[in-house]
């Protein structure tokens, strides 16, 4: 367990020595634009933020500020701390993800396999077809034209912005088919796989009806190989997308994996960095456990291994 | 008993509804989309477009700008001007602040004091330079306190300049001259965190949530409040295609400038309809051509890159926005007179050698610019047999492009800060500009700008501005494209508003 925590923090170590670099290494100054700046105005502008100092200067209090997680005011929208920003859009965008993984996880599951169960038929094509669809279908494609159907020709919900329930149905939406489809698909092929077992056999044998093979004995063991693509997509999912917030005017925070990029706001990419990277790391060792507890092969295979 | 109460009710209910017209007004809101968030409650610090309309709402300066090209008393009451145009003396009026202290000379000393100290880091200090010893206060060779402004009293504001200024009026009402609550000022000279900020325009900011939406509010202490103002300004940001479809839905009242834009696509329609309301720009697009790579050192070539654009092509066809081809860099809002320029009329071919040369147009990858460059690029093929690559880069990286003159063209605008033609044409006068970028700079311009600096007689100094106009259009360091405007859908009930050509919602009538 205290490898784990290392190797953690080790990783997100290098996340941001990574994003430093880069975002170091992208042209352009967060305070040039059309309307130049005198080189002498500029220049002091600069210095009043630190960015003329020296990079291993920069990049030791690049450090301080993810250790203290206090990252000072944003570059751009000065009047807010990067604090204020994230704590504001956080709560947001993971109440979508919640709700956009509440629905997807349970509906991917079921067309998984409802396709496993029709697998061969006509039907299973058309399934997989749709599934296609749902997979590749951009999520602006999806944000716009949930959008467009079921807010502006038939106004069911609000259009767009932050509100009540209403409002969070069709981003939610949104979010979720994409991953329900791919799961759809994981699940799909999971089953198949597992419907191949001796013990699958012996349950048919035992004269149980498709419905219970399935819920019984297959449903259990087809879930484990989902695990791994679960982590990381609840990551993507929780700290909100671009797209969607922006069709549907939500001040969340999957903007700012953009915006603060092509607003060169240092503090803040570096900020949801951080915050990206320790989601996505927990929630890798969250669906670790979890497995290991759930597959007693990985333990018996672990201690094997030493 | 029951008889007398219905009596009283239907007495109260009658004096309610004496005078719907005021009811309706008193709440009036207006419901506006917006692109991005505020920058700054600061009008020391602002910079973008969005935040300085913000500034107007929020702040009132010495004068303010008119719907037109002029600018009407603000603060101050009335101005003496010396007979040099070196100094000037305001009267200023009683008005207050939002928090009941009155606004006093001092407020203003203390903001330019504050912008003119480097280390406060205000991008805009470089305006103030007009005044005098500003620009060394700012480099540190002088101390504050030698600032060429007088505050006799508290009414009384006395401002030497470094060189007599014709525009100094028009200056004196932009964000950077705006005055700020000295009483209320922190120790680093920031305005004071966490409350409310103290205004003292039309409205105070009730509410703002970053990234989604600010709340203003009329504030009932400023001096001209009038009807005309709305009770309460909801700014929204959402994105302009959504946008649309709200304006449609009846949710926002106003959409497109000053503070998003409507989307291309939906503009031929718009006009088609009547919906789509168009006011001038003080601002001018054009093609800077950089002057620093050999291919373009020549005149003739530049000339003729120039003038093989089809400009009316441009703004009928591709933008269709109400904006008018440009002849030259300066509009012709200002209400100068000029003679169309005739270059040599056939274009010579012959100037690109024997070589058929391949140029790069580097652009902000957004619709409208995309849309506007694949035209040139089609026009100049055409006219001249020309190779054109074309470069989107995200607007940061193309600033940085034409900082260090990394490109051959580049599509880039001028929005004017104050309405007068020397802040057109001053952005060429010399090569360091942050905004020529260019890398062209002649002595023949500069002596022309030098002139019309010095001159007290308007005659000569509009003709002064029209030859040096006429000079950069010959020597062609940038091609002028067309002359911009605003454009917007707003509610019947603001029909009577609109955007100032420095793209400031107007909401006197």
């Amino acid at each position: 367990m205290i490898t784990k925590i290392v190797r953690t923090l080790v990783t997100v170590l290098l996340a941001l020595t990574m994003t430093f670099i880069l975002m170091k290494a992208i042209p352009g100054d967060p305070f040039q634009d059309e309307q130049g700046v005198p080189e002498e105005v500029l220049v002091n502008v600069r210095k009043h933020w630190g960015l003329e100092d020296p990079l291993i200067v920069q990049y030791g209090r690049f450090l301080r500020s993810a250790l203290t997680l206090d990252f000072g005011p944003s570059l751009k929208y000065q009047e807010h701390t990067v604090r204020e920003i994230i704590i504001q859009g956080a709560p947001i965008s993971f109440r979508l993800g919640v709700q956009a993984l509440i629905l997807a996880l349970p509906l991917g599951i079921f067309i998984g396999a409802f396709m496993a169960a029709l697998h061969g038929g006509i039907s299973s094509a058309i399934a997989t077809l749709v599934s296609s669809l749902g997979v590749s279908m951009p999520t602006f494609v999806a944000a716009a034209s949930l959008q467009f159907f079921l807010a502006i020709s038939i106004p069911i919900f609000p259009v767009a912005r932050w509100g009540d329930f209403a409002h969070t149905v069709l981003p939610t939406l949104a979010l979720a088919i994409g991953p329900a489809f791919h799961i759809s698909r994981l699940m799909k092929a999971s089953l198949l796989d597992v419907y191949t077992q001796p013990y699958i056999w012996t349950a048919r044998m035992k004269g149980l009806n498709e419905f219970q093979v399935l819920t019984k004995h297959a449903l259990k063991n087809a879930l484990l190989p989902l695990l791994p693509y679960i982590g990381p997509m609840a990551a993507n999912i929780l700290v909100g997308s671009f797209v969607v917030e922006r069709v549907f005017a939500i001040p969340g925070l999957g903007q700012w994996f953009v915006n603060s990029v092509l607003n060169r706001d240092y503090p803040l990419i570096g900020a949801m960095t951080l915050l990206y990277s320790i989601i996505l790391l927990v929630l890798h060792i969250l669906v670790d456990a979890i497995q290991k507890r759930l597959d007693k092969r990985l333990t018996l295979q672990e201690s094997y291994l030493s | 008993m029951l008889k007398k109460t219905f009596a009283l009710l239907t007495l109260v209910s009658i004096s309610c509804s004496t005078n719907p017209d005021i009811q309706n007004r008193e709440q009036k809101k207006l419901r506006i989309a917006s692109a991005e968030d505020f920058s700054n409650l600061d009008p020391r610090k602002g910079r973008s477009l969005a935040t300085m309309d913000l500034m107007h709402l929020l702040y009132e300066g010495l004068y303010k700008p008119t719907r037109g090209v002029g600018v009407k008393p603000g603060v101050a009451q009335e101005v003496t001007i010396s007979e040099d145009g070196m100094t000037y003396r305001f009267l200023l009026r009683h008005c207050k602040w939002s928090d009941g202290a009155e606004v006093s000379s001092n407020d203003f000393l203390e903001s330019w004091k504050s912008t003119l100290n480097s280390q406060f880091a205000a991008p805009n200090a470089y305006q103030l330079f007009v005044i005098q010893n500003a620009q060394d206060i700012y480099d540190g060779k002088m101390a504050a306190e030698s600032l060429g402004v007088e505050t006799p009293d508290e009414q009384t504001l006395i401002v030497h300049l470094k060189e007599p200024t014709q525009s100094f009026l028009q200056m004196v009402a932009t964000p950077p001259f705006f005055p700020v609550p000295s009483h209320a000022l922190t120790d680093e000279l920031l305005l004071p965190k966490g409350e409310r900020p103290i205004t003292n325009g039309p409205f105070t900011v009730e509410s703002w949530r970053p990234q989604c939406d600010m709340t203003l509010k009329k504030n009932s202490q400023y001096w001209a409040i009038s009807d005309s103002y709305p009770t309460t300004i909801v700014s929204t940001i959402v994105d302009e295609n959504t946008a649309l479809s709200l304006f449609e839905k009846n949710e926002l009242d106003w959409i497109g400038s000053p503070l998003s834009s409507i989307p291309t696509d939906a503009i031929p329609d718009l006009r088609t309809t009547n919906k789509l309301r168009v006011a001038p720009a003080a601002a001018t697009h054009f093609v800077r051509i950089n002057t620093r790579k050999d291919q373009f050192k020549s005149v003739a070539v530049r000339q003729t890159i120039s003038q093989a654009v089809q400009r009316d092509e441009i703004t009928d066809h591709i933008l269709q926005g109400g904006q008018k081809p440009a002849e030259s860099l300066l509009p012709k809002e200002f209400g100068l007179l000029k003679t169309p320029l005739q270059l040599n009329q056939a274009l010579p071919r012959d100037v690109f050698a024997n070589e058929v040369p391949t140029f790069s147009l580097s652009f902000v990858a957004n619709d409208r610019m995309s849309k506007l460059a694949q035209a040139l690029q089609s026009q100049w093929t055409n006219a001249l047999g020309i190779e054109i690559t074309l470069t989107p880069c995200d607007s940061k990286s193309l600033f940085q492009k034409l900082k260090t003159g990394d490109y051959d063209l580049a599509l880039g605008a001028w929005y004017a800060d104050f309405l007068d033609p020397m802040n057109f044409l001053a952005v060429f006068e010399r090569s360091d500009n942050g905004t020529n970028n260019t890398g062209w700079q002649n002595s023949d311009y500069q002596e022309l700008l030098a002139q019309a600096r010095k001159t007290r007689n308007d005659e000569e100094r509009t003709n002064l501005f029209l030859k040096a106009d006429r000079l950069l259009s010959e020597e062609s360091p940038i091609s002028p494209l067309y002359y911009a405007s605003y454009n917007f859908l707003s509610s019947k009930q603001y029909s009577n508003c609109t955007v100032t050509p420095l793209g400031a919602i107007s909401f006197e009538e």
